[in-house]
């Protein structure tokens, strides 16, 4: 069998508050930890989808639209979906198993993978990833 | 033991998945759409075969596993030694017989039958 949870998947978080957002695996634990005795990995993703810009959009509103605010998180695997996709920006030196312990922490990794996300959807590459899912 | 291993049950599939153990999975006709799917999905990832079961529901199913219960999909996880019992079923249920599987059950039998001869794995 072919692993596939493997860092730079995209999956889809399917419980709990991030529930049908896209996010990318970082950080795999197949085996888990002695604090989590289940396979989980470590993500980051998108809380808020950047909105669709239109040709009549001013550069200033262009701007604004192309925000994505994101999350990083740790999921059981039960609670993703796994895709066909892979989103291959480099998180690993950001989202760290430590930047979970303190708020701050948290919020500064969120800051970077934000710039990263924003960084890589204004090339225009990896559509699917920055579309919301429709359910 | 030299007996092959399986899990039945969906619960049981998507957790040797993601254990990355397994190398076929069975699903039988009257699994629901969306789980089938899921499973399909799921098993493209890891380049794991799939076979639907011929029979007519999962009833067969259990009664192939040697269980009495239903069945909707199960997961094979060692296949028992070369005249492996897997392909005793994928070539039974293509020929259209519904066998009882010792061997899948987990007693073996000393020396198991010849498959029919187009059969190879």
């Amino acid at each position: 069998m072919v692993k596939f949870l493997k860092p730079n998947k995209a999956v889809i978080v399917l419980q709990g508050r991030y529930a049908g957002r896209k996010a990318v695996i970082v950080r795999s634990f197949d085996d888990g930890t002695r604090d989590r005795a289940y396979g989980h990995c470590l993500v980051a993703g998108i809380k808020k989808y950047p909105s669709k810009v239109i040709r009549k959009d001013s550069t200033k509103k262009a701007a604004r639209k192309s925000r994505v605010k994101c999350f990083v998180k740790i999921i059981n695997y039960r609670h993703l979906m796994p895709t066909r996709y892979t989103l291959d920006v480099d998180l690993k030196d950001v989202v760290t198993g430590d930047c979970l312990q303190s708020k701050d922490k948290k919020v500064s990794a969120s800051r970077e993978t934000k710039k990263r996300f924003e960084e890589r959807f204004k090339t225009g590459k990896n559509k699917w990833f920055f579309t919301k899912l429709r359910f | 033991m030299e007996s092959g291993k399986y899990t039945l049950g969906y619960k049981t599939v998507l957790k040797s998945f993601r254990n990355w153990k397994g190398k076929l999975i069975i699903i039988a006709k009257c699994c629901p759409p969306h789980r089938k799917s899921e499973i399909e999905c799921y098993s493209m990832l890891a380049k794991v075969g799939v076979h639907h079961y011929n029979g007519n529901n999962n009833v067969d199913l259990g009664t192939s596993s040697g269980k009495y219960f239903r069945v909707c999909c199960l997961i094979i996880i060692h296949p028992a030694t070369a005249f492996g019992t897997v392909l005793h079923v994928i070539s039974t249920s293509v020929l259209g017989i519904t066998p009882i599987l010792h061997d899948i059950n987990g007693t073996r039998d000393p020396r198991p039958e010849p498959l029919p001869d187009p059969y190879t794995y």
